[in-house]
């Protein structure tokens, strides 16, 4: 019987595992200078879609995005943008053909996206929450 | 001319703001290619001066656009586009304006913009942005018999309100300037328009006043035709919405103009237009089949024209799409007594016969179209 129960807990601990690895949470960094506290969902949401230009306590925002196919690029678009591709390709075409906004800036993929934020004092990424180091700024891990 | 001498001035305050602040601006280009053949079984020309369709077919609705954004600082930023129609025969500045953000909230704008208050007008030429071949056209068009009665854009300013709550962002905009037409002078204009948005859902509600009056140069002939609508208040009133849920599209729109029209012989006799469209689709993955009933009426003259369309969106890659329609027109002639010049003998948003003695204006009571479509963004 406990022999049973504590079987099941390990499959349970590696069913979890697993299923980590393969829906990781998001993390939003910045760079490590930036003044900013923290954003919301709605926020970075927001930025990502070019509704929004600037931080809540002011500057130009400069977005990176994760190259297509990317897995975390797929997380980011179904829990943040919560877009499919095809609606995101006609919500750019919309913004960009009316003069509103540009799509963000293709980087990489996560490591690149590291390196980018270091070197862009206004930069904003998305990136799996497990490669977070402490040299830049988390803003929002995103479950 | 005039928009040789606009270019050259976008082109000169954008060589300014590049020298002054040569690091931080940042240029985006984009393009757009719309491909398109159509062709009805009937010698009437449809949509005249848009599309010039009849039974010889048409490639004249083909659009080439550029479009450049330019991003100043984080308060200014300055966006144009060009496009070039085989119908216009030359290179239109179709709009380019600036904007500056006071706030987060609050915007001005400046330069021609585009017609804000319908739910495609924005982007009407970039094929790519919505299911169809054409916006429906009894909403879209800019004949004279259509709601817009040609006003596609405006020069001058508006001030811009945005904001967002839980559930939606809202935005409300007033503007006001000018547009001269070939055909039309719309003076005095000024406009409100109301926005709100959410992941699924968009709603858009407009109301617009101009003064329209000739513009210098029109050849006598179409003179003579817009002579009785000179000096006349119009206004618009439109409202639109669109959802996208569960692979389920939806498009429905409303838009009425109505003209204080005094004939010539003093009589007072309102023109009342009135464009109404719904579009149902699904996406199958790629592939999205919809369909589209229009509807077009003058509620004192009797131009009339109702339609069905079904039509098929296959999209290839994150870029290009294929579309085709199949329409049925249904078109009446219009027969009212006091009706201006330029209505009478007009057969929905087919070429007036009246006012164009070359053409053929009369089609026969129904029409079908055909269209094919390469859209492209680049």
């Amino acid at each position: 019987m406990n022999k049973t129960t504590g079987m099941f807990r390990w499959v349970a601990v590696l069913f979890l595992l697993l299923a980590g690895t393969a829906h990781g949470e998001l993390a939003i960094i910045a760079h490590p200078d930036n003044p900013e506290p923290a954003l919301t969902l709605k926020q970075v949401k927001r930025i990502y879609l070019a509704r929004a230009k600037t931080f809540p306590q002011g500057g130009l925002v400069q977005r990176a995005d994760q190259e297509p196919g990317s897995p975390v690029r797929q997380e980011f678009m179904n829990k943040v943008l919560k877009l499919r591709e095809r609606q995101l390709n006609a919500y750019w075409s919309k913004m960009t053909f009316t003069g509103r906004g540009t799509r963000p800036e293709v980087v990489g993929k996560d490591g690149d996206i590291k390196q980018w934020v270091l070197h862009h004092p206004k930069g904003l990424g998305y990136i799996d929450a497990g490669q977070v180091d402490d040299q830049v700024k988390v803003l929002l891990i995103i479950p | 001319m005039k928009t040789q001498q606009r270019l050259r001035m976008l082109g000169a305050a954008l060589a300014l703001g590049m020298a002054h602040n040569a690091q931080a601006i940042d240029f985006k280009w984009s393009g757009f290619l719309n491909m398109v053949g159509a062709a009805t079984n009937d010698s009437a020309l449809y949509l005249h001066d848009e599309g010039n369709i009849d039974n010889d077919g048409s490639f004249e609705e083909s659009t080439l656009g550029l479009n450049t954004i330019v991003t100043i600082n984080d308060k200014l930023r300055i966006a144009a586009q060009i496009a070039s129609a085989p119908s216009d025969r030359s290179i239109d500045f179709d709009w380019g304006y600036g904007t500056y953000n006071l706030d987060d909230n609050w915007a001005v704008k400046a330069g021609r913009i585009k017609f804000p208050g319908y739910l495609v007008s924005e982007y009407v030429r970039v094929g790519y942005a919505y299911p169809w071949i054409r916006p429906p056209e009894v909403v879209y068009s800019i004949n004279m018999s259509a709601p817009t009665m040609g006003l596609d854009a405006y020069d001058g300013g508006a001030l811009h309100y945005q904001g967002f709550n839980d559930s939606f962002d809202y935005s409300a905009e007033i503007y006001g300037g000018g547009r001269q037409t070939r055909v039309m002078d719309f003076n005095k204009m000024y406009g409100l328009v109301l926005r709100a948005n959410n992941d699924n859902v968009t709603l858009v509600a407009n109301a617009n006043w101009s003064k329209l009056d000739n513009p210098a140069g029109l050849d006598p002939a179409m003179a003579a035709m817009m002579a009785d609508t000179a000096n006349q208040d119009m206004f618009t009133a439109s409202a639109g919405l669109n959802a996208d849920w569960n692979n389920v599209v939806l498009y429905a729109e409303y838009a009425r103009t109505v003209l204080d029209f005094i004939n010539a012989a003093n009589q007072s006799d309102d023109v009342d237009i009135t464009g109404w469209y719904t579009t149902l689709g699904y996406r199958f993955g790629d592939l999205m089949p919809h369909l589209t009933y229009q509807s077009l009426k003058d509620g004192n003259g009797g131009l009339q024209q109702t339609s069905w369309t079904a039509g098929l969106r296959y999209d290839l890659g994150s870029s290009t799409t294929v579309k085709m329609e199949w329409q049925r027109i249904e078109p009446e002639i219009a027969s009212g007594a006091n009706l201006p010049v330029m209505l009478q003998n007009q057969s929905g948003l087919f070429s007036n016969s009246g006012a164009f003695p070359g053409l053929n204006g009369t089609p026969s009571d129904k029409v079908d179209m055909v269209s094919l479509a390469v859209n492209f963004t680049f």
